[in-house]
């Protein structure tokens, strides 16, 4: 029980002070999660180079020597890797989770530390591991990021040998690292809670972690076990997933394993694997969006219960990523049902967002304009996936550029625009700064107008057939010539917004030193990480004594109470009213 | 309260000086139980998927099952049955050591001893079963049902050495009775979880083909 020290008292005697204990070897959650967040934030920026090389060779065929189609297939398959399960998965929980969970429920830190310092480190070997792969022989693996055998562990695949092998190792010590730091998540805030914070007044932001969390403990192991069991395949010639097959010319010594049942197994992942990216990004942008319009969060009981529906419908929706994999056809349509069905639940939040923002006093700060922007992009993300939901409709559209244009919307841009809500929002308490509201200004208009420009003609171009993941295609009769202009136009489009988030960087690095000084809380927030004694909360994060919450996590502009929010830990009789309110109660 | 009543709270209502019902009570903390309940929660998963994928591919037609006819190495498979006594004793062996330490005994240590001596007489008996299959010709390619066969007794095996590592830490740390108790109250429980899933893996691997077939056709393969 010695864990739980940290969060009863502090106690002097614990505090790190050399450089390594501080800033390396950490047990402290707030360095833990920016450790996680610069690696995530580095290994984006690698997975974003890769897209743009991918876009050259689509907009200017013919034209860059050095991308030849196995390198194209390479690019594909670690940008798709690297920003599902590298950047977004490791951003929002290992970073933003281990941020603002102990800040959010008034811990000093989480349970298990040093289970929590080892989870970094397990995800920095992860990531080493994976790009590894690029300096071996063979490269990366090129399979696309499903990794579907039997094609990626035979010849032909760029990286079907040492590359392959290096992914799925990378992705099974990356899982490890997810199960230790999300035993962290859930039992602190299932344990942790400071006194009256209950379960219904924790902000969106943790319910939404908490229940991602507990969605990827529960799914990754499926990913474990289609590693374990491919791993095998590749290396001890078991047949798992391995059907007999002739490859060049020759019979292999595979038989009779079923590739489908690895489409289950990693889709059975995977599907969950959308909500753990999206459940703390609709968390985080409840905040956002609560705090820069001064209201209560529209409907939050619903807000919650429909978190723990999307959870657990999320577990039974996978085979609609199967609608062409030849499985039984009634399949389909059970899993089209559910996949409707769980629109209703998601299309509940998107109302109780926009009815949060009626009449709302609303401040358009870099942070709301992300969070707006966000529920723009997943709308329309969201739209195109009740197209997609069908089968008759996903039969034609699969393997289309429809696909491509329907999960950027929804799990690409639409989590990174409240990422960046977020980083906008809470780099004020992580640095004590701001960053700087002209350059954030421009780099969301150039990346909300930017992602149109680059998405918008995907969708036409997957009603035109053309086909996602192919290096070149030209010479297709059904295919215009007026599609490889539309491509030229995205490639443009895209590698404009790639270079605007160097902007967005460079607007990180410079405002650590020069950003305006914000106080402890400048945007007049109610949750509890506003409310720390210091402004970069020290280790233990609350003084002399944790706080105690009154209230929940939402009481902005209360009617008869002079300040337009309360903090959570602010009792009643602390609070000061309006003449007219306190006239209104002597009358009665 | 229950988890419905929890989530029905309204709590935009405010509450009188003094009056907050969330203020009232201070739930008692262990934060170890719950990590280790998630963590039971995972395993499960992980078993029951190698389990799932494991009915799927009985169904195809390369599955030679490794029990139900006279020649077939797991028909009679009574190292499996030792190892499980093992298994078993080793489990007992833990609440008993559970049971002393919560009298406050000083006995306990020699039982754990004896649990982990046990858990590690499984381990080795699985060893000298995996070297039966291999030079009866059983390898793990040769075909499916031996892969799982050594897939699953492997991340069992992986399971019990975790365990023992578990309960080295908390042997070493032990501080109060009351505490150390309590450790090892949920190694114990971590202890019979991987029994039951023993038994039932035990069950899984040693059935016929006609039961692959008909526990198949009950999933929907």
């Amino acid at each position: 029980m010695s864990h739980i020290a940290v969060t009863d008292q502090p106690d002097e005697s614990k505090h790190p002070h050399s450089f390594i204990t501080k800033y390396v070897w950490s047990q402290d959650h707030k360095v833990i999660a920016i450790q996680y967040g610069i690696t995530a934030i580095f290994v984006g920026l690698i997975a974003l180079a890769l897209s743009a090389l991918m876009r050259l060779q689509l907009g200017f065929p013919d034209t860059f020597s050095f991308i030849d189609p196995a390198a194209y297939l390479q690019f594909v398959t670690m940008h798709g890797m690297i920003m599902v399960i590298y950047l977004l998965t490791a951003l929002l929980l290992g970073g933003f989770g281990n941020y603002l969970i102990p800040l959010m429920i008034g811990a000093r830190d989480m349970v298990f530390p040093y289970l929590n310092m080892l989870s970094y480190w397990t995800y920095l070997l992860s990531v080493v591991v994976l790009l590894a792969s690029f300096f071996v022989v063979g490269g990366p693996t090129g399979a696309g990021w499903t990794l579907y055998p039997p094609q990626a562990i035979l010849p032909g695949t760029p990286g079907a040998d040492a590359g392959i092998v290096l992914m799925l190792l990378s992705l099974a010590i990356f899982i490890v690292a997810f199960t230790m730091g999300g035993l962290n998540y859930v039992t602190t805030i299932l344990q942790a809670r400071t006194r009256g914070m209950t379960l219904m007044r924790m902000p969106l932001t943790i319910w939404g972690i908490f229940i991602a969390t507990i969605l990827g403990l529960l799914a990754f192991p499926a990913l474990l076990v289609s590693a374990i069991m491919m791993l095998l395949d590749k290396v001890a010639g078991t047949s798992f997933f391995m059907p007999a097959l002739l490859s060049l010319g020759e019979q292999l010594d595979y038989s009779g394993g079923s590739p489908i049942l690895f489409q289950h197994l990693f889709w059975f992942f995977g599907h969950p694997e959308v909500y753990i990216v999206a459940l703390p990004a609709f968390g985080m942008v409840s905040d956002v969006l609560a705090t820069h319009a001064r209201k209560n969060i529209f409907g939050y009981r619903m807000m919650v219960w429909a978190i723990v529906a999307i959870g657990g419908l999320s577990f039974v929706v996978w085979a609609h990523h199967m609608y062409v994999s030849g499985m039984n056809p009634y399949f389909g349509f059970f899993f089209a049902t559910t996949t409707l069905i769980i629109a209703v639940p998601t299309a509940l939040k998107v109302y109780n967002w926009v009815l949060t923002l009626w009449r709302g006093n609303i401040h358009l700060t870099t942070p709301m304009l992300f969070a707006i922007g966000f529920i723009f992009t997943f709308v329309h993300g969201g739209l195109t996936g009740l197209f997609l939901g069908n089968v008759v409709v996903d039969l034609p559209l699969s393997d289309t550029y429809f696909v491509v244009a329907h999960f950027h919307m929804v799990m690409g841009v639409s989590p990174i625009m409240v990422l960046f809500a977020a980083i906008y929002h809470w780099f004020p308490k992580v640095t004590g700064r701001f960053l700087h509201e002209g350059w954030g200004k421009f780099h969301f208009w150039a990346t909300f107008l930017g992602t149109y420009a680059v998405y918008l003609p995907m969708h036409y171009l997957g009603f035109l057939g053309v086909p996602r993941r192919y290096f070149a295609i030209s010479g297709s009769d059904f295919i215009p010539e007026s599609a490889q202009s539309l491509n030229a136009g995205i490639t443009v489009s895209a590698i404009i917004v790639g270079v605007v988030q160097l902007v967005f960087i460079a607007n990180l690095i410079w405002s650590l030193r020069n950003g305006k000084p914000a106080g402890s809380n400048p945007w007049q927030a109610t949750t509890l990480e506003w409310q720390t004694e210091h402004t970069r909360p020290g280790h233990g994060n609350w003084g002399k004594t944790v706080p105690v919450v009154y209230r929940w996590a939402y009481d902005y502009s209360v009617p008869g109470v002079k300040a337009d929010f309360i903090p959570q830990n602010v009792p009643n009789e602390q609070l000061e009213f309006t003449d007219e309110q306190l006239y209104r109660e002597s009358q009665q | 309260m229950s988890v419905i009543s929890r989530l029905r709270e309204k709590p935009w209502l405010a509450h009188a000086a003094g009056m907050d019902p969330a203020l009232q009570a201070t739930p008692e903390r262990w934060p170890q139980r719950t990590a280790l309940l998630f963590m039971l929660a995972i395993s499960t998963v992980l078993f029951f998927l190698f389990t799932i994928t494991f009915l799927g591919r009985t169904q195809l037609p390369d599955f030679q099952a490794l029990a139900g006819e006279p020649w077939q190495p797991l028909t009679n498979p009574a190292l499996l049955w030792l190892n499980t006594l093992w298994l078993l004793l080793s489990s007992a062996a833990m609440q008993l050591a559970l049971w002393q330490s919560r009298r406050l005994r000083q006995k306990v240590s020699p039982w754990l001893a004896l649990a982990t001596l046990l858990l590690l007489l499984f381990l080795a008996g699985q060893w000298q079963l995996w070297q039966q299959l291999l030079a009866q010709g059983y390898a793990l390619r040769t075909n499916p049902a031996n892969s799982y066969f050594y897939l699953f007794t492997a991340v069992h095996g992986l399971h019990l050495l975790a365990g023992v590592l578990a309960l080295a830490k908390v042997w070493w740390q032990r501080r109060t009775p009351v505490q150390f108790s309590r450790s090892l109250q949920l190694c114990t429980t971590y202890w019979h979880f991987l029994f039951v899933v023993w038994l039932l893996l035990f069950a899984l691997l040693t059935s016929s083909a006609d039961t692959y077939n008909t526990l198949a056709a009950l999933c929907g393969f």
